[in-house]
């Protein structure tokens, strides 16, 4: 596959947002609607499927540095498969390792949920599990679970580290942005609020003119 | 419910929040457009920023229409419309309908049957025209209900009951089948997360206070509530401990939300939004804590404690 830096034009140090507006500007161009009296249509709407991939790569690759050395979710490379043991508990615990790397989270969960011993492995698993379904919360509290249960492991660490890291990503973006006062108090709140009353009624919002919730 | 995915005014600049109010009247006109100025009592800040995201992503031609407003009928004003206006007013009158319908039905607000009476045919129309959509709404707001009514099984946690209205916002943001259908799921999964827990946590206290179904409330009661329940503690001493333990929960309240922040986060940032990105993410890293601050500092005021 070609160079994905190359397909949109963009140096590999590019900002993400440069690259958005090269993302953007080549797309318009070979955008199917904007070829459809194009005499190369076919030839467009190859070079726009390939824009689109470049793009995607890019962003995969820059959400996952490490991945490409390990495979598995999220480039955590495998389970620790078969140590001999090959037990009921073992081998189920295999296949809802399976099905996390496969993302089939429900299925993985419902896996885990017949397993009545829960070990350090089972917690991490039903973090993975929890994390791939959204709660991203009650995953937290697995990992946590599994760090208590077996404090030397490495791997549940990481994904701690994962699951913990992104209120200080957040911030970090935020305050990147120029947003780093907006949440910490104002100086002066009346004027916050009276400006947003202001603000709620110069564009006539009806929740600030008639409904009055919650603004 | 809605309401809190609002620009951060003060972060803006002039030029931005010029830009901000068309494409808010804009999705205000489009919804009248759609089924009467009654209509437009479905218009909220959380669509509009759907509105701006998509036809943003979705690089949409804009049409610039000149008119008046009917609550400001001095002058006239520009407004931005797009073919997603059509598809978010829709997603619009939905959400607002049968989440407004809960409300008179349950608490006999009576808010929520003017809107929902005011709605009705409109969240028809826009059933009909998508169904797939409709079923989802109906289908997490039931769910939501069944467990709100239950007060909650003791299994159920935080990111049950938030994921519920989660799942619905996801539906609702996906506007096509295509590239950036995941991403938009992800980020309309947990930006739901983020509404439902910042309405929990601002109602914890009369939420308590009513036996209503909190999420936070076994959290909530071990940090702060069990306090009140102390009834030998000397008054001073326990109103204390009281705002210590509050203080505690809030900060980690404060934690959780910023958590579902990130992720939608972070799934924003992988769309390739180009223009008006300054808006989205004056919003989604700022904005979207202006309601948070606007509480916080209610609380503080009302009770007369300086905030250092």
């Amino acid at each position: 596959m070609s160079d994905p830096y190359q397909v949109l034009g963009v140096d590999r140090n590019a900002s993400m947002d440069d690259i958005k507006k090269a993302y953007r500007k080549l797309s318009r161009v070979y955008h199917p609607d904007a070829n459809i009296n194009n005499p190369n249509k076919a030839e467009a709407e190859e070079k726009f499927k390939k824009v689109q991939e470049a793009y995607q790569q890019i962003v995969y690759e820059r959400e996952h540095p490490y991945a490409g050395t390990g495979g598995g979710f999220g480039g955590f490379g495998g389970f620790g498969t078969a140590q001999g043991e090959d037990d009921q508990e073992s081998v189920e615990l295999r296949a809802a390792a399976n099905y996390i790397n496969n993302r089939h989270f429900k299925e993985a969960m419902h896996v885990l949920e017949h397993i009545s011993v829960k070990n350090g492995q089972w917690y991490y698993l039903h973090a993975l599990a929890n994390a791939g379904l959204g709660n991203n919360l009650t995953a937290e509290e697995d990992v946590k679970k599994a760090m208590q249960l077996e404090p030397d492991n490495w791997q549940y660490r990481q994904l701690y580290q994962m699951l913990q890291g992104g209120g200080n990503w957040y911030e970090a973006m935020g305050n990147g942005y120029g947003f780093g006062g907006g949440r910490g108090v104002q100086t002066n709140c009346c004027w916050d609020i009276i400006l947003m009353n202001i603000f709620c009624n110069c564009c006539c919002n009806p929740y600030g003119c008639f409904v009055c919730r919650p603004c | 419910m809605v309401g809190y995915v609002s620009v951060n005014v003060e972060e803006l600049k002039i030029k931005e929040y010029r830009e901000y109010k068309r494409w808010y009247c804009g999705l205000c006109r489009q919804m009248a457009e759609s089924g009467g100025t009654l209509t437009r009592l479905a218009l909220s800040y959380d669509m509009v920023f759907l509105y701006l995201l998509l036809s943003s992503l979705y690089d949409e031609k804009v049409t610039g229409v000149w008119g008046f407003c009917p609550l400001h009928p001095v002058r006239r004003r520009l407004m931005y419309e797009t073919k997603a206006g059509r598809y978010v007013s829709d997603m619009g009158i939905l959400l607002a309908y049968y989440d407004r319908k809960d409300d008179w039905e349950d608490e006999k607000e009576f808010q929520g049957f003017l809107v929902s009476a005011a709605l009705k045919k409109q969240a028809g129309r826009a059933a009909e025209a998508y169904p797939e959509k409709y079923r989802a709404v109906k289908k997490y707001l039931k769910k939501l209900h069944t467990l709100e009514k239950s007060r909650g099984s003791k299994k159920a946690g935080l990111d049950l009951a938030a994921g519920y209205t989660g799942e619905m916002l996801a539906e609702i943001f996906v506007y096509q089948k295509d590239l950036w259908e995941e991403p938009l799921r992800r980020m309309g999964f947990y930006l739901g997360k983020f509404i439902y827990l910042m309405d929990a946590w601002e109602d914890i206290e009369k939420d308590v206070k009513n036996g209503n179904y909190n999420p936070f409330f076994r959290i909530y009661m071990e940090k702060a509530g069990k306090y009140h329940n102390y009834y030998s503690m000397d008054g001073m001493k326990k109103e204390k401990a009281y705002q210590e333990g509050k203080k505690e929960f809030d900060a980690y309240a404060m934690r959780i939300l910023e958590k579902m922040a990130a992720e939608c986060c972070r799934a924003f940032e992988v769309l390739p939004v180009v223009e008006h990105v300054e808006i989205l993410r004056n919003i989604l890293y700022s904005g979207i804590w202006a309601h948070h601050e606007k509480v916080k500092c209610r609380d503080i005021e009302g009770k007369k404690v300086r905030y250092e």
